[in-house]
């Protein structure tokens, strides 16, 4: 039932690189997406977060999001977030985070968004 | 404010004995004139002396090289005349009146003495020397010879003598010539040559003194005319201009004067227009003190207290209490970016926006958002407002706000004795000048007997302290508020005034300080922490709610999804919602698990979903704690209380207070979100830790209307 939370890396485009997530972004798997984008970050690259397999986000969840665009700004890099599952999308809205993240319906929008 | 100073300044003169003017020692005028003068003579004296002295030298040395030829020729003619007489038997004839007439034509001649190839005299101008031997006397000494012919010039102290051969035109040496001069009459002849210098020196003394007394009185003469000037510009004619045909430094320091003058004359005027605009300044004061609330609004069991504390100049605080047509209470409060004159502009469009729209019976979000269009179209540019706008319904005890970026309210809970943050956000009015979506959340807030709500601007929250480096803080107005809401609305808004004034200590207040607060009359239901409600409810929940038994285990919450779709009502609701729902009581079982230190296996959670509005007394809906009503479907608007309990080490939650997401430091953070996921998925949320059933967290879901209020109102700016 406790569905395997997993970070895949799809072929990006030019600078930015793509990750796609699975399952449920919690206090226990938070460590695991920041861990992955780190790799990322080491080469100088903007970052979009698939996030319609996210099934959970718990607030270590959002805690690790925003470490992370902060990580990347940063190094002057952005982070797109792309296709929210509803339960990200839920959680986003609740804490009126869609006002201050970047925010796209798919990855393709969010890929391009970063190549202007 | 310039007035203040000036009456100040006065005040201290007034104050301050009468002292004579300090005696300062009266220094003599050195004149000008005089010190070029003296300058000259020193200079004439330190040159003429100089060159007068190095002259004498050169003239010694020519007159002594010349008397010396002169000596050497004398000496070698008398030879040469002498040569013919020796010859002859009584030469004494020839050179005796020779020698004579040598002497009497040349007095300063000392002797002149004709001897024989033997040293014998035969030529004197004492006869009686005639005949004897020659004796040169004492301490000559040979100066230089000349000549194949012997000649020498030798000298001592006093004598200069040149001596020739007298020769035989055969080449036989017949005697010698001596010719001797007194050194003296040299020195005789140099005074005569120093004397003239001297008086050269003194005419040209006397013609430079002249010179430079008449000249510096020239150069001068316009000083006596700058001075003139220099005084009138004193007295206060800043009109003066002085015109110098000067082209010295002299004219170069008239110019410098006259700008000054204009200078003067400039800063006069612009203080002038200073002390204008203050007078302008005080007006606008004095309108915008007319737009400030009343003091004190009595509307039902509330009392609604309202101060402001101008800042020395015209701050762009606004608050307003104002009666509705349906007998709600409007309550506002703003503060507008930039203070002076167009602050207070600002201020009056928005009081009378606000009145215009009163009456419209517009929600407190749509206010703001009506509010921010008009703003927007008449802001200047790069000012905005930060409002708080509620709407108090006295008989429902509830007050609907929403937020343009302005502070959170303060809620006051009596049952708790604590106070925590609202939640407030937006965006502040006018801040944006592109379309975009704006967003204004409208809140709910539910005033109990004793509980209130206090909204203020950041004069109060962020007043220095006394040396200008720490702010008051949120802190301290919280546990001041909680310290004085038991006394009711006006101790609250005085323990704040007190409060916030010995915080800044003599330092006047910087920003306007302003403060709104409404305060539910009467005491809290049950007088202590509401354990008794709580406990009923548990009670309440036992018996009909819909329970689950958690392991106390993170990997265990997961088991919370099925438990809500099995739920009934719950599993009716929207996706979004039941997700925000799922989340939020997720967290609320993290936080047992994690800060419970519950023990494993032997120690779990319960959850209950207790569907209504439970008992009386909990909530002032106040339905019967009869049998569940069958919702209607058509209605579907789930309601009622998750319980949590858990028999864990409590912990305290108190000083929770909504995190702010503008403020990016957060964001490091990276973690302590979940109380907001809670807090706002809920209705409301009470912990009542340590009761004889264990740890209870109340959490109300889903009031009537406060879920439709949640609901994003967006329209295009």
């Amino acid at each position: 039932m406790q569905d395997e939370f997993k970070v895949t890396s799809a072929p990006g485009r030019g600078r930015t690189a793509l990750l796609r997530l699975h399952g449920s972004l919690d206090a226990r798997t938070a460590p695991l997406l920041l861990e992955k984008s780190a790799e990322v970050q080491a080469n100088g690259q903007n970052l979009v977060l698939n996030l319609a397999g996210v099934s959970f986000v718990g607030s270590s969840g959002i805690g690790a999001l925003l470490i992370l665009v902060e990580q990347f700004q940063e190094q002057s890099g952005k982070v797109r977030l792309a296709a929210l599952s509803p339960a990200a999308e839920a959680v986003v809205k609740l804490l009126s985070l869609d006002e201050l993240l970047a925010i796209d319906r798919t990855e393709d929008e969010a890929l391009e968004a970063l190549e202007r | 404010m310039t007035a203040e100073r000036a009456a100040r300044r006065s005040a201290g003169t007034a104050a301050a004995p009468a002292r004579p003017l300090p005696a300062r020692a009266v220094r003599p005028v050195m004149s000008l004139r005089w010190i070029v003068s003296l300058a000259m003579v020193a200079l004439t004296v330190v040159v003429g002396g100089g060159v007068g002295a190095i002259a004498e030298r050169r003239a010694r040395a020519e007159l002594t090289a010349e008397i010396e030829t002169r000596l050497r020729l004398e000496a070698r003619n008398l030879a040469l005349t002498s040569a013919s007489a020796l010859l002859t038997d009584y030469p004494e004839l020839t050179l005796v009146p020779l020698v004579r007439q040598m002497q009497s034509r040349q007095p300063e001649l000392a002797w002149v003495v004709v001897v024989d190839r033997n040293g014998v005299i035969h030529g004197h101008s004492d006869v009686r020397r005639l005949g004897t031997l020659y004796v040169p006397p004492a301490g000559l000494e040979l100066r230089s010879t000349a000549g194949a012919a012997q000649e020498t010039l030798q000298a001592n102290a006093g004598i200069l003598m040149a001596s020739a051969p007298i020769l035989h035109p055969g080449g036989q040496v017949l005697g010698e010539a001596h010719v001797a001069l007194r050194r003296a009459s040299i020195e005789r002849r140099l005074a005569g040559a120093r004397r003239q210098q001297f008086v050269a020196l003194a005419v040209f003394l006397m013609a430079g003194v002249g010179a430079a007394f008449l000249l510096s009185a020239r150069l001068l003469r316009p000083l006596g005319a700058l001075r003139a000037g220099i005084e009138r510009i004193g007295a206060g004619d800043l009109d003066t201009r002085l015109a110098l045909d000067d082209r010295t430094e002299i004219g170069r320091l008239a110019e410098a004067v006259n700008a000054m003058a204009s200078d003067l004359k400039r800063a006069q005027a612009q203080r002038a227009e200073r002390e204008r605009l203050a007078h302008e300044m005080e007006l606008a004061q004095r309108i915008q003190r007319s737009l400030v609330a009343p003091g004190r609004t009595v509307a039902g069991p509330f009392v609604i207290e309202s101060a402001q504390r101008p800042a020395t100049e015209v701050g762009g605080d606004y608050v307003d209490v104002f009666e509705l047509p349906d007998g709600g209470i409007g309550l506002a409060i703003a503060d507008v970016s930039g203070k002076g004159l167009a602050g207070c502009l600002v201020t009056s469009m928005l009081s009378a926006l606000l009145r215009a729209f009163r009456t419209t019976h517009l929600s407190p979000a749509a206010m703001l958002a009506t509010l921010d269009e008009r703003m927007r179209e008449l802001l200047p540019r790069g000012s905005f407002v930060t409002m708080f706008y509620g709407i108090l319904e006295p008989g429902a005890g509830r007050l609907r706000y929403a937020s343009a970026g302005h502070n959170p309210p303060l809620v006051y809970r009596a049952r708790q004795r604590t106070a925590t943050w609202a939640p407030a956000g937006g965006l502040p009015l006018g801040a944006s000048r592109a379309k975009v979506t704006r967003v204004v959340r409208e809140e709910l807030v539910e005033l109990e007997p004793g509980d209130a709500l206090i909204q203020f601007t950041d004069g109060i929250s962020e007043a220095l302290d006394r040396a200008g480096r720490e702010q008051f803080g949120l802190e301290r107005m919280a546990q001041r508020v909680c310290a004085a809401a038991p006394e009711g609305a006006a101790a609250i808004r005085q323990a704040l005034d007190d409060a916030v004034t010995a915080w800044r200590g003599e330092r006047p207040p910087f920003d306007d300080e302003t403060v709104l607060v409404v305060c539910r009359e009467g005491t809290a239901a049950g007088g202590g922490v509401g354990d008794d409600e709580a406990l009923s409810l548990l009670d309440e929940a036992t018996r009909r709610g819909r329970r689950l038994r958690l392991p106390a285990s993170l990997a265990a919450l997961v088991r919370i999804d099925d438990w809500l779709a099995d739920c009934p009502v719950l599993r009716d609701l929207g996706g979004l919602e039941r997700e925000c729902l799922r989340a939020a009581l997720r967290e609320a079982c993290a936080n047992v698990v994690e800060h419970g230190q519950l023990r494993d296996g032997e120690d779990g959670l319960e959850l209950w979903w207790l569907e209504g509005d439970g008992p009386a007394g909990v909530t002032d809906a106040g339905t019967d704690a009869g049998p569940a009503v069958a919702p209607d479907p058509a209605a579907a608007v789930a309601r009622g209380h998750f319980l949590l309990r858990d028999q864990g080490v409590p912990f305290r939650p108190d000083d929770w207070r909504p995190t702010d997401f503008h403020d990016r430091r957060v964001w490091r953070r990276g973690r302590g979100f979940g109380l907001d996921l809670i807090h706002r998925a809920m209705e409301r949320v009470d912990y009542h830790p340590g009761t004889p059933a264990g740890n209870l967290t109340i959490m109300a879901f889903g009031r009537p209307g406060a879920r439709a209020g949640r609901e994003e109102i967006r329209h295009a700016g």
